[in-house]
Parts: structure tokens; C-alpha cells; sequence
């Protein structure tokens, strides 16, 4: 008989984690002990809960509910994000241990709502099958800095003198940027901003313009500082002493490809639109310094914190150009949040398991 | 619908050339039938019935034809 049980995360189950996982993968991800405990057992959040279903005392399938805050206005809510589901290749078929997995993520009793993405296979199911609700989409954001290496990684043939032609838009950027400085105070300080700075910004604009998920500074160093596998560096946004966000950034390789990427990020709506291109300009300049082949995010294009990261240099990237669709499914949404309400949720990379 | 109208959807799902799929066909005498494949019959069928099937535990649990046909007559979903 099958059985389905929860419990939260803990070192003693990384033996049976690791198993299950080698079985399919062989990356890094899913195997290393560091990294599987960090996210798993060390979030400021808390464990998270471990789902399992087990067949004469053998784990033949697991996810993890990564536990996280959610907040509209000054409600919390307790909500987890679907990490590492897998069911072992010898009891795939029939499907029954997948839908009763995926099925058993809503019943743990601990969490408001859960909150999930998809692959490329797994999307027609959930959509289609399970029928779950899908008021977010992520889209994707950039700017190219060298051509030739995405030229290169469709037809195989490396030709730098392509670089060139974004020599005019690249000195542009950079004349700008000169200009725009005189202008405006706002820099960028390597600098994980304090609880009290992140309140603040918070307090004074992020909640009542929409629903996101919280932040604190123990939760960005743990998130993005400490990660073992995927560092990211927090910068600050300063004008004077005073701060005024925050994003933070990585170099992301996808094959042979460097990007620069956004992972996480609020600015302040105190921000003026000059002064919001100026810091787009200067992750655009920091990017091509880090010798990166692009710039690049992912967002909800439909939240207005969102709408602060875009515009030049992040030109919104055909969906067919990315490796595939991300729709965030949220469920069950509770009755209490109209579904419009969380359409605009602030979303970065940094909330979701990539990266 | 009738019995042969779902064997049809089987086989489109299943990429098997017509005929090659009867009452008497197993999942593991079909190459292509393996867990993905399976929820895509689901997917189809769930389409077909107006959303009924994804609720019935024993067509996600079947092996076979047989029990995806029985389990639809049983919920009249298709005459016996």
C-alpha cells in the first residue's frame, strides 16, 4: 500500500533525498548536501516540509514545501513554494503517484496557499489536467551585449565583428549615463540594506502598491549572500545616506552563454523615472563590465514594483526565445484575495527555485 | 462516444497506427504508453467528457484498454 506522509525537512532525511534524486539527475543542484540543507533546512522562514509518498517503507516519490511569507497590505500570509518533486523512474507508471503527490501539496493543513511553476512537460497538466489556477506569468527582460556568442550558439560559427553593431547603442548608454548623473544623486552601494531601511521601503510604498513577498535583511543574505551553489551580491540604492532600494544580481551561465541577471529587486516609488533609468543604465554598465554576453530578468510584467525594473535596457524578450513558458500557479487562491488582487504580485527569480 | 471513439483518442495520443490498439491492449505492450502519455490520455479524455475524468482515480490508475473502458461505462460516461 501506498502512503502519503509530511514532515518538516531535517539533516537526517538528506540520505533519502540524495537517493531519490541521483536516480534521475547528476547535477549539483540536487545532489550536494550543502546546498539541498541550505535551502531545505536553514531558511529564516523555517524547515521545509517534506512530502513523501512510500511504498513498503521506501520513499518512491518527495517534494519540498519551501515555507515563505506573503503580504498584501499589512496581512501575512503563510504561504510555500513547490521545490524537487520526483517520483522514482520504477513507479512513474500508471500516474498515480505523481497526481497523488502533486495533489498531497495542498493538504499538509500548514500553509494559507502554495505557489508553483512548471517545466515544459509538467505546464499541459497542471493547466489542463489538474486545472490549477495560473494568475501569474513571468516574462523575460534584456539586453544583448555581445551578439556573436548568441549567434554562435545557434549556428556555430563564432563572428566577433557582429559585436560592432552594438557599439553605437552601448556608447550611448554610457554618454547617458554620464549625463543623467549630473543630474541625480541616486548610486549604487554593495551593501545589503538593514531591517530598518527594508521596513521602511516597505512601509512607505511597497505594500500598499502590491501583493509581494516579504523581505528582511536575514532573509536576502540567506537567500542571495549565502547561498552555497548560486551567490548573488545585494547593492543598495543611496541617495545621500538615505536608502531607496535594493536589487541584487548574478552571473547566470545557460551553456556557453554569460548573463547578467537581476534576481531580486524593490525600488522605491519615491524614485523618480529618471532617476529609475539611471540605475537600469548603471546594472546595464555593470553588466558588460563583468564581461557578460547580456543583461537579463525575469518579472510580472502585470505588478506595478515590476514595472519600475523595465523599460531600456530591459526590452521584454519574445516568450519563444526563452527555454519555456513560466505561469505561476497559486493554489488554492484563498477566497478571501480576489485573483486580480494577486495577478500583480511583486515576483523576482529570487522567489522562485531558479537561480 | 462509444468504446472505438475512445480507442481512437488512445491511439492519437499514443501515435499508434489505427487498429493496432483493441479492447485487449495492455500499457506495457505499447511502446510509446509510459506515465507522460498516460496523462496526456487523461488530458483528452478530460477534454472529451467535459471535465469528468480527471476526477475518476481508477482510469489514472489503469493498465490497460479494458480498465479505462470499464472505468468510463461504470461512470456512463460511455454505453456499455
Amino acid at each position: 500500500m501506498i502512503t502519503t506522509s509530511f514532515k518538516d525537512f531535517c539533516k537526517n532525511d538528506l540520505g533519502n533525498f540524495i537517493l531519490l534524486s541521483k536516480k534521475e539527475y547528476s547535477n549539483q543542484e540536487t545532489t550536494s548536501s550543502k546546498h539541498i540543507c541550505w535551502k531545505h533546512c536553514s531558511s529564516p522562514f523555517g524547515k521545509s516540509t517534506y512530502v513523501n509518498i512510500k511504498y513498503k517503507n521506501k520513499i518512491i516519490g518527495r517534494t519540498l514545501l519551501q515555507p515563505k511569507k506573503f503580504r498584501i497590505g499589512l496581512k501575512n500570509y503563510k504561504v510555500a513554494l513547490v521545490t524537487d518533486l520526483l517520483i522514482d523512474p520504477k513507479y512513474r507508471f500508471p500516474p498515480t503517484n505523481f497526481i497523488k503527490l502533486t495533489k498531497a501539496c495542498e493538504n499538509t493543513g500548514s500553509f494559507d496557499f502554495i505557489y508553483h511553476t512548471s517545466n515544459n512537460i509538467t505546464e499541459k497538466f497542471y493547466k489542463k489536467l489538474f486545472k490549477f489556477p495560473q494568475p501569474i506569468n513571468m516574462s523575460g527582460y534584456g539586453f544583448p551585449i555581445k551578439i556573436s556568442n548568441f549567434i554562435n550558439k545557434k549556428i556555430g560559427i563564432k563572428f566577433k565583428p557582429l559585436d560592432l553593431m552594438l557599439f553605437i547603442p552601448l556608447k550611448i548608454n554610457y554618454l547617458l549615463l554620464k549625463a543623467i548623473s549630473i543630474k541625480t544623486e541616486v548610486n549604487i552601494v554593495k551593501k545589503v540594506p538593514s531591517n530598518r531601511e527594508i521596513k521602511n521601503l516597505i512601509s512607505q510604498g511597497v505594500a500598499n502598491q502590491c501583493p509581494f513577498f516579504f523581505k528582511n535583511q536575514d532573509i536576502l543574505r540567506w537567500r542571495l549572500e549565502k547561498a552555497p551553489l548560486w551567490q548573488a551580491t545585494v547593492y543598495s540604492i543611496n541617495k545621500g545616506k538615505k536608502n531607496y532600494g535594493y536589487f541584487s544580481a548574478r552571473i547566470v551561465n545557460i551553456g556557453t552563454i554569460k548573463f547578467y541577471t537581476i534576481i531580486d529587486f524593490i525600488y522605491s516609488d519615491k524614485l523618480t523615472k529618471l532617476e529609475l533609468f539611471k540605475i537600469k543604465l548603471m546594472q546595464f554598465k555593470m553588466a558588460k563590465k563583468s564581461g557578460s554576453d547580456a543583461l537579463f530578468t525575469m518579472l510580472n510584467g502585470k505588478s506595478e514594483l515590476g514595472a519600475h525594473a523595465i523599460g531600456y535596457p530591459f526590452l521584454k524578450i519574445p516568450d519563444f526565445m526563452l527555454p519555456h513558458n513560466t505561469p505561476i500557479f497559486v493554489r488554492p487562491i484563498p477566497k478571501s484575495i480576489p485573483s486580480n488582487v494577486i495577478s500583480g504580485t511583486h515576483i523576482t527569480l529570487a522567489d522562485l527555485d531558479y537561480f | 462516444m462509444n468504446s472505438r471513439d475512445v480507442i481512437k483518442i488512445i491511439e492519437e495520443v499514443l501515435e499508434t497506427e489505427p487498429g493496432l490498439i483493441t479492447e485487449r491492449t495492455f500499457a506495457k505492450d505499447v511502446e510509446n504508453w509510459d506515465s507522460m502519455s498516460h496523462l496526456g490520455i487523461l488530458i483528452k479524455l478530460d477534454k472529451k467528457f467535459n471535465g469528468k475524468v480527471a476526477q475518476i482515480s481508477e482510469i489514472a490508475e489503469a493498465d490497460s484498454i479494458k480498465k479505462i473502458l470499464d472505468s468510463l461505462k461504470k461512470y456512463k460516461l460511455i454505453s456499455s
